[in-house]
Order: C-alpha cells, then structure tokens, then sequence
C-alpha cells in the first residue's frame, strides 16, 4: 500500500534530481565557467549565431545609408516587418520577467532553476526589440528625441500616442529586467570570484561583485532589494505588453480595435516567452548534462504554462471572430470574412491557427508534455504562430484600407528578412556569450532547494 | 480533534433567518413584477446576476484550485463545492427571467418585430427561444460539472485508502483542466446573452473575462467571509491557520487589480476609439449620478480595497479580512446596477439615447435581498451535509502545516 507521503510526493516532484549537497551544486553550476575547457559545440554554436549577427550589422549599415526605403512598408501598409519583429521579441521577453517575479511572490519553487537564464533571455529579446523602432525612425541617431526633454527646437512629444508610452514601458522594463537579473547575480559571481583561479577572471567578478562577503546583513539586504525588485517587475509583465497591445486597439481600425487586446497580447507573450525558454532550455540541460539540476519537471511544468496561455490566446481568437460577427458593423465583419476566407493573406490565418491553436493541443496529453522532443517541436511551432499572429493583425488589417481604391499589398524585400534573421543571430549570439561566462543556474538558490536547506527542529529526521 | 469535521451549529441560527428574509424577500419581488413588471424584473436580474456569480464562481474556484493546486485550495474547497451546489436554486430563481424575456430585454421585442437591422444580422442567436435554450443548456453543462467534481469528492472523504483518495484527486485535477476552458467559454457567452444583450448594439470582447474574473472574486469574498465565521469555531479553528487568509487576501488583491485592469482596458480603447456603436456605453454611464457611481467603482471596487490589501497584517486577520470581502461584495452588487441600471428599457433601444435619468427602485433593493436569502438558506445546508473540509484528501495534513507556518 501506497503511503500518503508517496502521493503527495508524486504530486509535488523533488525539484532537484540526484544525490546533491551544497558542494556538489556549487561545483556542477560554477564549473561550467570556471573549469570546463569550451566546448567544441559551443564554439560552433557561437560561431554560427555570429555570422547570422552579421546580417544585422549589414542591413543597419545598408538602412542607415539608404533609409527605410529599402524595406517594403508602403501605403497603405506603413507598420509592417520593424513592428512585428519588435512585438514578437518583446513578447519573447515576457517569460523571464513572468519566472522571475510573478513565480517568486507566488512561492512556486521550480522558478529556481530556470529564472537566471530565462532573465537573461528576456533582457537580450528585449535588445533585439528594442532595435527595430528605433532603426524604424529612419534616423536612429535622432532617438533621443522621442523623450521629453527640454530644447530649443520646442519640440515635445505626443503624449497621447501609445508609440509614446511604449517609449517609457519598454525603457523601464529594460531597466528593472537588468537590475533584477543583476541583484540576483551577485552572490553568485561572488562565488565565481572566490573560486576563480585565473588573476583577470578574479579580478573581473570581483568587481562585478560589489563587494559581496555574504554577511547576514548583505543577505538581510538583497532579500528586501530582491523582494522589492519583484514587486516592481510584477506589473511590468502585465502593463508593457498590455501597451503594446494599445498601439494598435487604441486605432479605429478594425482588427486593430479591440478590447480584450491587452490581456490577451499579455498571454501571448508569456506563451511566446515560455516556447523560447524551452527551446533554449532543452538543449542545454542535454550539452551540459544538467538533467537533475533542470528536471524533467521543470519542463512539464513550463509545457503547462505554454498550455494555459496558448488557451487564452486562441480564447482571443474566438472573441475576434465571434464579436466580429456579433457586432453586425459592415467594416468588422468585412475584415474578418478577409482575414480569414477572402483577402490575399488568408493562408497565413490558417497558418496561425495550425500553429498556435492546433499544436499545443498535444500538450493536454502526458506523453507529448513529458517528451523533450516533443515540447521543443512544439516550442518551434509556437515561435512560428506567434510570429504569423502579429503578421495576421497588422498585414491583413492594413493591406484593406477604408476605401477599396486605397487597397495595397505588402510582401517583405530580401532587407527586412535579412534583419529578422540577423536578431535571431545576434540573440543567440548573446545567449552562448551568457552561458559561457556567467553562472547558468541560481547557485544559492537552487542549494535552499536542497533537503539540508530545510530547517528542522532538533530530534527530526532529514 | 473530531473526526467528522461537522460545521458548527452556528450556521442554523443563520439559516433560518436567510429563508426568513429571502422567504419575504422573493415573495415581495414576485408580487412586485405584477404592481411594476418592468422594474421588479431589472431588479430581480440584479440580485440573480450577483448571486449567481458567487454560486458559479464557487464551480471556477473548484476548477481552479484542483489546477492549480496549493493549501488555500484544501481550505477553500468545500464552501467553493456548497456554492457549486445552489446551481439548481440558481435556475429556479432564474425562471423570472425566462417568463419576463419580453418585459427585460427589449432586443427580444425588436426581434419580434423584424425592424432592427443588428439584431436580424444575428439571425437565430437573437431569438427568444434560442436565447431561452442556450440559457437551459448553460445550466445543465454547468450543473453536471459541478456535480461530478463534488461526487468524487465525496467519495474521497469515504475512501478507505490513501491510494483511492489520491486517484480521486488525479481524476477531479484531470477533469478541471478542460473543465476550466469549457467554464470560461460558457461564463462567457452566458454574460453575452444575460448581460450583454441589455445595450443590443454594443459589443465588447473582453465582456466574458470581466464576468469570469469579477465571479471569481465574489466567490473569494464570500468564501472568506465565511470562512472567518467558521474560523473561531470548531473544527475548522484547529485547521485554519493565519497563512492561508493570507493567501486568499492575496487572491483577492490579484483579482481585484485584474478587475480594474480589464475594465480599464475595454474603457480606455472604448473611448479612444470614439466609434458610434461603442461609445454609448460610457457616454451614458458617465453623466449624472451614473457619473458618480462610476467614480465610486474606481475608488471602492478597485483603489481602496487595493491599498488596504496590500497590508501583510491586514490579510493575516480573518475579521478585518471579512469586513473588507463583504465591503467588495457590496461593490460587486454596485457594479452590477451599473451595467444594468442604465441599459435602454423597453422602447428605448430604438432610440439610442445618449443621456439616461438616474434609475433606482426599490425593487433593486429588495430582490438582491430576497434573492440572496433564499440562495444563501440553500448554500448553508448544502455546506453542513458534508465534513468542512476534505480531511482524506492526501494534501490535507500539507495543507495544515502550511496554514500554521508564517
């Protein structure tokens, strides 16, 4: 017979695999730094995210000579590429924000273990992000007059214009995103730092690290400042994409103007963000060997939040379309008979559907959510959809103007590809720089998951 | 420790006074949709939607807790499960509706007559009988899974085996999951049909969150409500710890935050927009007292709770936790009449008024009263005919130690 522990221990796994202790943490996560010589792989890996990077340079150089002219925006299609490729990023983004606060003030342990890496991957997604409106001005060397700031041209910005508050919630969560990621970074490269034979690397964690001894009272104080930093970054995960949504449902134009675009953008984001953590995760856990640190666990966990987030993005789905019909308005209900029948794009709705819509229902099933294989398909689909999901709201909303004589096409020259793909590069790039030299895995967070950690009464058995 | 978990005998005193003053209450609103139909039937849907929103938010609180698992969940569940249980009361008192479809819903008029150009787009979704049918259906998809969940549930309680008990909380997780989907997707389309359809030319498609959200929400606040009461008696106070009041209160934070957020979201794209089939709404809704009562959601339904919630103390105190729940439940009611209050009366769709006079009867006052007694007199004998809280669950004892810790 089946002990009652034995249930509830089937029902809330071990977060760490293995027979660990605090040594043998600190050890597995600091040597990947520290000790292991570079992979070859990874040097592959680096490599070619590299070249991809390049693309990038090549296209801003090019951009900057030629101007915008290159891409293919045009009347009556004027937000294409550069706006997709911006909210796609910044909702990649919204994963690691979502791991590291909303997943610490709900006291849900298994955040441990992947927050590092996927804050990491939300402050290079939102790099890439940030990339494309500011290159989307023309004159990126300007950007600094989208602030409010006193000069003599009397210039002032638009309060009133969404793209506006997107200046100052994308700012802000760059910010807090790195100070987050930062604070929490601090014991550990403390540790680095103390473990680090090399003279330059000492010396560079070393003052990476403030200082850090690990008293109780710098312990005492980075509680309260983590705390306090998740606190902040809790909004940010709902209200940055919540204003992203509003550059396009604040605009009367149909398929633009919505109401339930704010909490149904947030859901894709996070669906989106959690599809690249685990498309980056799975790899990893596999060429680092680290399969009891990043469990099996961990992964149906994030297979379950990518479920319940695909739902509420294809619950949006069905409210455009069943509020398209409801509304009996002629330019409602023309836009969604050309998104998804009539109009040139057509494919790409259905595209998005299969992607978005079909794909995750797998994950209802234990044996695709307890397959690596399985979820990083799955993952890539996603990425896909919700790519093709900014593509379907802007491409097809704008390419059928109010007037029939106002009617456009768009389809992106080899210039707007060659940017996309550069920022894929450049975020890998990113990426294999962040896995090399920087700790992986929360190491003094993932030792208070270790049953030493707990603290038990004296005469109680571990 | 008793071993029964039996609910105190408290509650009697409470629920003979609830069918006292619901007994009275409904009697006084059905005789009132004879003196005057049209405004005892608006009031009646007042208290209806407000009540059921707790009953059918106690079923998404159930769905949601086996999904998301957690102590506040092991707590929680069997005043979530009574609430799941008054879904038959819910009909019975829904039957005014149904009967008074002509006198509360002028689109179901206009439908008869063929003459508005929205309502004949939508074809049979806007018929009466169709109306009447999916209402039936809601009903019954709702009631059957509410009354699978609370059979498994009490069977976990007569499980003779921790390994029964566990796979009866496996089956109750694995059904909620769908189940969670299949409740929004019906939470919504009710809130369209019962709610929505009072403005016929007015459309939001965030409408079916800010009714799943503003349920659930309700259900907390009368969960915790009594939850406190049953807190200093036995035998839920050798089980309740401080921890898990915390844990509601911060449920309620969150939703009372993701109450503002969406009405905030469907006003400010509404009014950028400033399109003429969606502005209406709020043109109505924001002159005179409907102003004001505007005004007082901003500050009470969402500023004042919010600030008084994010106290840690304040969420760990079961009274001041209740008082505050009740305070939003009245808010709830209030948010509610502003929906309703100033939706066109029969005769008026045609006339796309764009300024409504401020509307109250006493029959506002009176139904939700009357309603709300015979709904909570059917609750309190649901919740005493089982154990207070699901003791063979295998979360049980976690659930307790959790609640004891700080």
């Amino acid at each position: 017979m089946q002990d009652v522990n034995d249930i509830v221990r089937k029902i809330n796994p071990p977060m760490v695999e293995g027979d660990h202790d605090y040594g043998s943490v600190t050890d597995k996560i600091s040597d990947i730094t520290l000790k292991k010589r570079t992979p070859f792989g990874w040097f592959i890996g680096f490599g070619i995210s590299f070249m991809v990077a390049q693309l990038l340079l090549f296209t801003t150089l090019y951009l900057v000579t030629n101007g915008v002219g290159i891409w293919a925006n045009n009347q009556p299609v004027g937000w294409a590429f550069p706006i997709i490729n911006f909210v796609w990023w910044i909702g990649i983004g919204h994963a690691g924000t979502l791991i590291s606060a909303i997943l610490l003030l709900l006291n849900q342990k298994w955040r441990t273990s992947i927050n590092r890496f996927a804050e990491a991957m939300t402050l290079f997604a939102v790099a890439c992000a940030g990339l494309f409106p500011i290159l989307h001005t023309g004159r990126p060397w300007l950007a600094y007059w989208l602030l409010p700031y006193p000069n003599t041209m009397g210039m002032w910005p638009q309060f009133r214009s969404p793209l506006m508050w997107d200046v100052f919630a994308v700012s802000t969560y760059a910010t807090v995103s790195l100070l987050f990621w930062y604070v929490g970074l601090i014991p550990d490269i403390a540790t680095l730092r103390d473990r680090a034979k090399n003279k330059w690397f000492k010396y560079a964690y070393g003052l990476l690290s403030w200082g850090w001894r690990g008293s109780a009272r710098h312990w005492h104080r980075y509680e309260i400042a983590y705390l306090l930093l998740a606190g902040l970054s809790t909004p940010l995960v709902l209200s940055v994409h919540s204003i992203v949504s509003l550059d396009f449902s604040v605009a009367q134009l149909p398929g633009w103007h919505a109401t339930i675009f704010p909490p149904y953008f947030v859901a894709g984001a996070i669906f989106a963000g959690f599809a690249m953590v685990l498309i980056l995760t799975i790899p990893l856990r596999v060429w680092y060997n680290m399969k009891d640190l990043i469990t099996d666990t961990h992964l149906i966990y994030m297979g379950k939040v990518m479920l319940a987030t695909g739902l509420i993005v294809c619950y949006g789905y069905a409210m455009e379309a069943f509020f398209a019909w409801y509304s009996a308005a002629e330019y409602e209900v023309f836009m969604m008979y050309n998104r998804m029948f009539e109009g040139p794009y057509w494919w790409s709705y259905w595209l998005l559907i299969l992607c978005n819509g079909i794909s995750i229902q797998f994950l209802w099933f234990k044996r695709f959510r307890e397959s690596p294989f399985w979820l990083f398909i799955i993952s890539i689909v996603v990425s896909i959809g919700m790519w093709l999901e900014r593509f379907v709201i802007i491409i097809t909303s704008l390419q059928r103007d109010f007037l029939p004589s106002s009617w456009g096409m768009y389809s992106p020259t080899i210039f707007d590809w060659t940017m996309y793909i550069g920022t894929i590069g450049f975020f890998f790039a990113l990426i294999f720089l962040f896995v090399r030299m920087l700790p992986v895995i929360s190491i003094f967070e993932v030792r208070t998951l270790l049953p030493e950690a707990e603290v038990k009464r004296k005469g109680e058995e571990h | 420790m008793s071993d029964t978990y039996q609910a105190p005998d408290s509650l009697n005193r409470l629920q003979t006074a609830a069918l006292g003053i619901g007994g009275i209450g409904v009697l006084a609103s059905l005789a009132g949709m004879f003196l005057q139909p049209e405004q005892a039937l608006r009031g009646w849907l007042l208290g209806f939607i407000f009540w059921a929103g707790i009953g059918f938010g106690g079923l998404g609180i159930l769905l949601l807790q086996y999904v998301t698992g957690g102590a506040w969940g092991v707590v929680i569940r069997r005043v979530a499960e009574a609430c799941s249980r008054t879904i038959p009361v819910l009909f019975v008192l829904f039957l005014p509706i149904i009967f008074g479809i002509y006198t509360l819903y002028d689109w179901a008029n206009l439908a008869l007559a063929g003459t508005d150009k929205a309502i004949e787009w939508r074809g049979w979704y806007m018929e009466p009988t169709w109306w009447i049918v999916r209402a039936i259906l809601y009903f019954v998809i709702l009631y059957l899974m509410a009354h699978f969940l609370n059979k498994w549930s009490l069977q976990q309680d007569k499980a003779d085996t921790p390994e029964k008990a566990g796979e009866l909380l496996g089956m109750a997780t694995k059904v909620s999951g769908p189940g969670i989907v299949l409740y929004v997707m019906l939470v919504t389309f009710l809130s369209v049909d019962w709610m929505m359809t009072l403005e016929p030319h007015w459309f939001s498609t965030i409408w079916g969150f800010l009714f799943v959200a503003g349920w659930a929400l309700s259900c907390f606040c009368f969960s915790v409500a009594v939850l406190a009461h049953l807190s200093t008696r036995s035998p839920l106070n050798e089980v309740i710890g401080k921890r898990h009041f915390h844990d509601i209160g911060k449920l309620m934070l969150a939703l009372v935050m993701v109450w503002a957020y969406f009405n905030f979201s469907q006003y400010l794209i509404i009014w950028s927009g400033n399109l003429t089939e969606e502005t209406p709404f709020y043109l109505v809704r924001s002159k005179g007292t409907w102003g004001a009562i505007g005004l007082t959601l901003i500050f009470f339904h969402f500023a004042f709770p919010f600030l008084i919630l994010l106290m840690q103390d304040f969420k760990r105190r079961a009274k001041w936790l209740a008082a505050l729940a009740i305070f939003i439940l009245f808010m709830r009611l209030l948010d509610m009449f502003y929906i309703i209050g100033p939706s066109p009366m029969v005769g008026e769709v045609s006339k796309h008024l764009l300024e409504v006079p401020f509307r109250v009867s006493i029959w506002d006052v009176v139904a939700p009263i009357g309603i709300g007694g015979v709904w909570f007199w059917w609750f309190v004998r649901e919740l005493k005919r089982r154990p207070i809280v699901p003791f063979n669950d295998p979360m049980f004892q976690n659930a307790i130690k959790h609640g004891k810790g700080h």
